[in-house]
């Protein structure tokens, strides 16, 4: 099993030279499972783009599988420039949580929407087909390849995904606020819930229950990619805006047994002596523990 | 009358180091007057960084206005917006500016990219700011602090789009950054409409067929750009929206080109250049 990080960013992509290193685009992780297995894919945010360029070459039968943990901008925005979609040797099947009154093929079709963007679905010559699977479910996608999932908490729900393939597992968690102060659904939160106050004991609990089935996703994982946009500051001041700061991540490693959580997400004005200092922050954090712990970057890859 | 060119990019933003010189943001252009009037042109990434850089003056402190121009509705002109900061500040003032004979609604076009599904602020009345939503008509002019604006829509492939004329002391700008020519050389209404301008700033993908946008040995194209601004006699060209394949080398050469070409047509007054983020030219 193979992760390669094709845009590590959260929010907005971020060109300019103080992003080269990390990388500016928005979320994509591939995980290649072997040459003649199908290709997974988490997210289509701009890192897709050069993604899709790379999978175009091939011109044997593609069978890709493009998980969606939830629509906000950043996860989808690269969709439109994925080249396999116009390309009739693919075959693409779209995944997500099932949201009542949002199928996943609408939300896919107002990506594309005329307003937005001059190619059309009519222009697609990939086999499409969709999936949307209910909270905590888990499925095949081929043959020994099982996909896991769990709710996150984040503005309008968004979702984990595991991979199991050949004793290899990793997961991919993001965009998620610590099961801590507040629950993030469909309500829109103004302003920040004060973090010193005590919790409401039902909203305690129902946060529990979420984590623990986390906990329970990421059990034994090899590697979990993370949710890390925040510093802790950055989080008590922000609690619903739905991310997370590295000291949490490593929490959920402690619990579930990662051995290596991988930084993701990350901020869009962070530049990259930022996030060398983040990483460094997080690295000296986690030397307490047996977490080993690193920052996605752009062009990366993690062989398991 | 200063210009920023703060997203120079078309279709979608290139982060990575073949970008960095000429820039990866998707398009959008600050004017900014002595008197104190700002003006974006269109909202791409671009318009975020302005954002960011704009919060050490009274739009930091909810005591500023702004004002902002949409030329049309894709991604690459509007995908900026949610990342304003200026705009989720209560007390900022902020105009967008559309024009009424185009179907295209400012308001509609930046609403429906904040639905709940695809934005944590789930709509613009969520935003802190007090954002209205002039029309303007292609027959008048509009004015915009000291500058005085215009618009006029262009012809582009799928959908409407507008070109923009501002002026003001210094000089006249118009900006242009998506048209779709049938014949460059005899559009006259277009022409007329950039005469007497000190610069144009001009789209660089006029003759590309949509169907292309996602080739990856595309290359923009001056042709058209040079003919209208050679034509209608502005003293300064800047070429913009660049494709997400151009690499600083490959605009490198595009400007070459470009230049090469002009003086081939007999444009010898005309200057040439091309828009490079952070880049500033005070008129």
């Amino acid at each position: 099993m193979k992760l390669v990080f094709w845009g590590v960013r959260g929010s907005i992509p971020v060109p300019g030279p103080h992003t080269v290193r990390y990388g500016g685009n928005t979320s994509c992780v591939q995980v290649e499972l072997g040459p003649s297995e199908p290709i997974l894919i988490f997210d289509a945010g701009t890192g897709i783009r050069e993604l899709g360029q790379a999978l175009s070459a091939r011109t044997d039968s593609l069978d890709i599988h493009i998980f969606i943990t939830h629509a906000h901008w950043d996860h989808i925005q690269g969709l439109p420039f994925f080249d396999p979609l116009f390309k009739s040797n693919c075959s693409i099947t779209f995944y997500s949580l099932k949201r009542r009154g949002h199928a996943l093929s609408d939300v896919v079709n107002s990506v594309i929407e005329t307003r937005y963007f001059p190619l059309s679905r009519a222009d697609w010559e990939a086999r499409i087909r969709f999936v949307e699977f209910e909270n905590e479910e888990s499925f095949s996608v081929g043959s020994g390849i099982s996909v896991s999932t769990s709710r996150l908490n984040h503005p309008w729900i968004a979702n984990a995904y595991r991979v199991d393939y050949q004793n290899k597992s990793m997961v991919y968690a993001t965009d998620t606020a610590p099961f801590e102060h507040v629950i993030l659904d469909w309500d829109f939160i103004s302003r920040a819930p004060d973090v010193s106050q005590p919790v409401d004991p039902q909203i305690k609990e129902q946060l529990q229950v979420m984590r623990h089935n986390l906990i329970s996703l990421c059990k034994d994982a090899d590697v979990l990619i993370y949710d890390t946009m925040f510093t802790d500051e950055q989080y008590a001041r922000n609690p619903h805006w739905g991310h997370s700061a590295p000291s949490h991540a490593l929490a959920v490693c402690e619990e579930s047994g990662v051995r290596h959580l991988v930084m993701f997400h990350h901020a869009p004005e962070r530049s990259d002596e930022e996030m060398d200092i983040l990483v460094a922050d997080a690295v000296e954090l986690a030397s307490k523990t047996n977490v080993k712990i690193s920052a996605a970057q752009e062009g990366h890859s993690i062989l398991l | 009358m200063h210009i920023t060119f703060w997203g120079v990019r078309g279709f979608i933003p290139v982060p990575g180091a073949q970008s960095v010189r000429y820039g990866g943001n998707t398009i959008c252009v600050g004017i900014e007057c002595d008197d104190g009037t700002r003006l974006a042109l269109d909202a791409g990434t671009g318009l975020s960084v302005w954002g960011r850089k704009l919060l050490g003056t009274d739009l930091g402190k909810g005591k500023g206005e702004f004002n902002l121009v949409i030329t049309h509705s894709h991604y690459d002109h509007v995908q900026g917006f949610s990342f304003f900061i200026p705009a989720l500040i209560p007390g900022n003032k902020i105009r967008v500016f559309g024009m009424d004979e185009t179907n295209l609604s400012a308001e509609d076009i930046l609403e429906s990219q904040m639905t709940p599904i695809f934005s944590p602020m789930q709509t613009l009345k969520n935003f802190g700011s007090i954002i209205t939503y002039p029309q303007l008509s292609s027959s008048g002019t509009e004015p915009v602090g000291s500058m005085e604006l215009s618009l006029i829509d262009v012809p582009h492939a799928t959908s409407r789009a507008l070109a923009v004329k501002m002026k003001a002391e210094g000089g006249t700008v118009v900006y242009a950054p998506d048209v779709v020519y049938e014949n460059a050389p005899s559009c006259e209404r277009l022409i007329n409409f950039y005469r007497g301008a000190d610069v144009l700033i001009h789209d660089s993908t006029s003759t590309v067929h949509y169907n292309d946008i996602l080739s990856s040995d595309f290359s923009n194209d001056y042709h058209d750009a040079v003919t209208v601004a050679g034509k209608a006699g502005v003293k300064r060209l800047f070429l913009i929206h660049y494709h997400q394949e151009m690499t600083d080398d490959n605009l490198d050469s595009l400007l070459e080109d470009a230049r090469t070409y002009a003086r081939e047509q007999g444009y010898l007054d005309l200057h040439i250049s091309l828009a490079q983020e952070g880049y500033t030219l005070s008129l």
